[in-house]
């Protein structure tokens, strides 16, 4: 039961960890946390089921799918943002509120007549795999893998090209990588762009194992949020190892101590966590300064 | 002391609207008189959310979790152990108090995104104690909470329901009034803007933050009661993460470290809410972009906008 | 005469690197002590060790007659410290007479039942608070000012309130850090005579932190040269200090490897 639950804590904490990484993409980059994130994630999973079901192929409805988000996150970035770089942290959390709600407003009104929950239509069918003796869903498999694959090659993107380099200038010192010639305001648009990517990404690997509605962005944007936060926020491997751990954790305590706790679990570590650490398991210091 | 016009047609219009509360029990439907009382107690959790987020500057996000708290305390106290409504009111605002004085602990070391990660923890804990100890609270389902005793007062109980909420609203705008234009309100403002020069002017930080969890704890208990009382019924979804969301927009919308803010805020945001009711995405859509605009173009939300234009009518921090 | 100040073997160090190294000096009650040192020399991290905003990692403070060494930071401010910044750090929702009432804080505890039910008591004590703060800003002659918003006055301005709000509760020690950073020559001239006149009048006694140094050499009776976190010269007169070649050879040496040819300039330290 042990490697069951494992399986399946990593497979929805790798989940965490890519919602979790848009978000750190778009802090670290852009000193900003998306509040509308889970709304992307939300959106990303709705539109893909409309493609699926339009008889597309789930893999070609993912792909349009983080298109779509990935314009949503540069539409965020130009919308709520950009007006609002200079203005205070509050100005600019309560704005992504204020995103959040209007997307999500706009879902609603797009679900229509279908209901409050829409089921997606599963890409395997639901008999597990067996391996060495642990139960593993075939649709937690393909998450884990692809989310892990994302999370790599996002880490080699920002690590060795030339985007990913200014992204991380951009983020170290925004007035010094415009001295160098640093379009400021295209690497920021990139930033969103690639946040909102990543909570797409997860929306559509995770909305065959749930079901889709218009409120399943904000349960999720919690959780990530939290998962960013165990991490430390500015730590983009923090953030994975975060996601991880929350949905290890989760499955975990589900398991052995009752499903009711799966919805908790993650906070009261968060709680443990910060009281030990104040700045999360990787987060670095802040500085007091006078 | 003399006012200028637009401070005395602010004044005018305070006593006008409060006219206005006072006579609408007997001019409108019971259902309207409800939505009033719905509204008079989201401008007391408004009030209570900005001592904390507006004045202090603290990311702290509790503030739902400790109106359920003084609402199960109370409806508990009364139906299980038959108290009466008039000892478990308070006593639910005090155990919201205390537990604020509690979370404002780890908020002592916590600042920022940390500071409302573990308060929004702290709220979705609170929330699920509700929905799970079943014994008790009635699991999702919620309970029922009767009327309060209101002795030989001749009015109806929805209306006497009603007056408790606006005396109880006019109390916390008198004192919370008192404490921002004082001494401690002036600490508050330090802490938000220059928490680090705040120590060495003699400001105990600590002490300071303690004190204002504690009464926004308190503020937030006496809402959360009477909230309860208002339903007559108690439902754990009430004190959720959506209800948290939509006071923080109050408080954005209305402007933060204001009470004219709170009090505007709270007001647009309820009546908006309760007339786009029936289209949830249309009133979603609303908000959002009423909200989006607010804060771009007025960062300091309408009271802002108001003092902006008016700069006497600004909230005073010192009042001899 | 009575010490205001004593710093015994003081040191803090930052991730390993000694900020303050064995830094021992006496300031006596009423004086006027500037402290000088080439940027990064530790001046900033001195006021803010006295003022208790960074714990001390050996060594002991002692004020007057008491050992502040493990005292909170908002105990150090009651008992008579107060200071001002490099960076002014006024409260720009507050208005230039309440930015000064602050300060009063040091004095007073804020009595929580007797503000929210607005008793005499405490009206009376906030009557009073104005009063001083009317009377401190006519003493630094800006009470023109008073209603004004932090955010709206000019940057010698801003100094002067700031100096307003730390000596409205009358400190028995002022701090001032860099007090004449960016302002113009006459601005400098009357922060001098005001300092002066904080030292003279109210008997304060002060500790300057000052780049320009011919503000600190008239105004000073005593100087401290700080190098390197060390305490170069403990306490010298303006013309011992001036003449002293280590010094000489401290700022020249910064300003060889900076490249410059004139002395100190404009720099911050954390």
């Amino acid at each position: 039961m042990f490697f069951d639950l494992l399986a399946s804590g990593i497979a929805l904490g790798s989940i965490y960890g890519l919602v979790a990484l848009g978000m750190v993409v778009v802090y670290k980059g852009a000193r900003a946390v998306n509040f509308a994130h889970g709304e992307v994630f939300a959106t990303a999973a709705f539109i893909g089921y409309l493609l699926t079901a339009n008889g597309l192929d789930y893999w070609a409805a993912l792909l349009l799918a983080i298109l779509a988000t990935t314009i949503l996150g540069i539409l965020i970035e130009r919308g709520a943002y950009r007006p609002l770089a200079d203005a205070s942290d509050l100005s600019l959390i309560i704005a992504t509120i204020a995103v959040s709600f209007m997307i999500k407003g706009v879902v609603r009104t797009s679900y229509g007549t279908r209901g409050d929950f829409v089921v997606y239509p599963p890409i395997f069918s639901f008999e597990p795999l067996i391996i060495q003796g642990v139960f593993i869903q075939r649709q937690h498999l393909v998450l884990g893998t692809v989310a892990v694959v994302c999370m790599i090659l996002f880490g080699l993107f920002f690590a060795l090209t030339r985007h990913g380099k200014m992204m991380q200038a951009v983020s170290e010192d925004k007035d010094a990588a415009a001295l160098v010639g640093i379009n400021v305001r295209l690497v920021f648009l990139w930033i969103w762009g690639i946040g909102s990517l990543l909570g797409g990404l997860a929306g559509v690997l995770m909305a065959p194992i749930t079901l889709v509605y218009p409120d399943m962005g904000l349960s999720i944007l919690v959780k990530s949020f939290a998962a960013a936060v165990l991490g430390g926020f500015d730590s983009l491997a923090g953030a994975v190892i975060g996601g991880l751990l929350m949905g290890i954790f989760e499955q975990m305590l589900s398991g052995y101590a009752g499903t009711m706790f799966q919805d908790i679990a993650g906070f009261s570590v968060i709680i443990l966590v910060l009281l030990v650490r104040p700045s999360g398991l990787f987060g670095s210091k802040e500085q007091t300064r006078v | 002391m003399t006012l200028d016009r637009p401070q005395r047609i602010l004044r005018l219009a305070a006593v006008a609207g409060l006219a206005v509360l006072v006579v609408a029990p007997w001019m409108v439907s019971l259902y309207k008189v409800h939505v009033l009382n719905v509204l008079i107690i989201n401008i007391i959790m408004a009030i209570s959310l900005n001592l904390i987020m507006g004045y202090s500057g603290q990311f702290a996000k509790a503030n739902v979790a400790f109106m359920g708290l003084g609402a199960y305390t109370m409806g508990l106290l009364v139906t299980r152990a038959d108290w009466s409504f008039w000892i478990a009111w308070p006593t639910g605002a005090l155990l919201a108090a205390a537990v604020g004085t509690l979370v404002a602990l780890p908020a002592l070391r916590l600042r920022g995104l940390y500071l409302a990660i573990i308060t929004i923890s702290f709220v979705l804990i609170v929330h699920w104690t509700f929905l799970h100890a079943r014994f008790l609270t009635g699991g999702a389902s919620g309970f029922s909470v009767p009327h309060p005793n209101y002795g030989g007062l001749p009015i109806p109980n929805t209306q006497a329901t009603y007056y408790l909420s606006l005396l109880t609203l006019l109390g916390a705008i008198w004192m919370v009034r008192n404490l921002v234009a004082s001494g401690f309100g002036r600490s508050l403002l330090c802490l938000a803007e220059q928490e680090l020069v705040a120590p060495a002017l003699g400001i105990n930080v600590y002490a300071t933050k303690i004190a204002v969890f504690a009464l926004s704890g308190l503020l937030a208990g006496f809402a959360g009661g009477l909230h309860a009382v208002t339903l007559q019924f108690i439902d754990p979804q009430n004190f959720w993460l959506l209800q948290l969301v939509i006071q923080l927009c109050m408080v954005a919308l209305g402007g933060v470290a204001s009470l004219l803010g709170s009090v505007l805020g709270a007001s647009i945001m309820t009546l908006l809410i309760e007339v786009l009711r029936a289209f949830k995405g249309l009133w979603e859509f609303a908000i959002g972009a009423i909200l989006l605009v607010t804060i771009v173009f007025f960062p300091r939300g309408i009271a802002g906008l108001i003092e902006h234009f008016f700069p006497t009518l600004r909230e005073r921090r010192h009042r001899p | 005469m009575t010490a205001a100040l004593t710093l015994q073997g003081v040191s803090i160090s930052f991730g390993g690197i000694l900020a303050l190294d064995n830094v021992s000096c006496e300031v006596p009650a009423g004086q006027l002590r500037g402290i000088i040192g080439p940027n990064g020399s530790g001046k900033t991290t001195l006021l803010n060790v006295i003022s208790r905003i960074y714990p001390v990692s050996a060594g002991a403070i002692r004020l007057f007659d008491d050992d502040i060494t493990r005292w909170p930071n908002h105990a150090v401010a009651r008992h008579g410290v107060m200071r001002t910044y490099q960076r002014v750090a006024l409260v720009n929702q507050l208005t230039v007479l309440e930015n000064v009432m602050l300060g009063l804080h040091a004095t007073r505890t804020q009595p929580l039942l007797g503000i929210a039910f607005r008793t005499s008591g405490y009206r009376r004590l906030e009557r009073e608070a104005v009063d001083r703060s009317r009377e401190t800003l006519e003493f630094i002659g800006i009470e023109h000012l008073a209603d004004r918003k932090g955010d709206e006055l000019s940057g010698g301005q801003m100094r002067l309130v700031e100096i307003a709000r730390a000596i409205v509760a009358r400190p028995r020690v002022l701090l001032l850090d860099e007090p004449a950073a960016g302002l113009s020559l006459v601005r400098i001239d009357e922060i001098a005579a005001l300092v002066r006149r904080i030292n003279g009048e109210l008997g304060v006694t002060v500790i300057l932190v000052e780049h320009v140094l011919n503000l600190v050499m008239s105004l000073c009776e005593r100087i401290s040269v700080l190098v390197s976190g060390q305490l170069l010269v403990e306490s010298g007169s303006p013309s011992e200090v001036q003449e002293d070649p280590r010094v000489r050879e401290a700022y020249l040496g910064q300003a060889r490897a900076r490249g410059h040819g004139h002395g100190p300039g404009k720099g911050d330290e954390a």
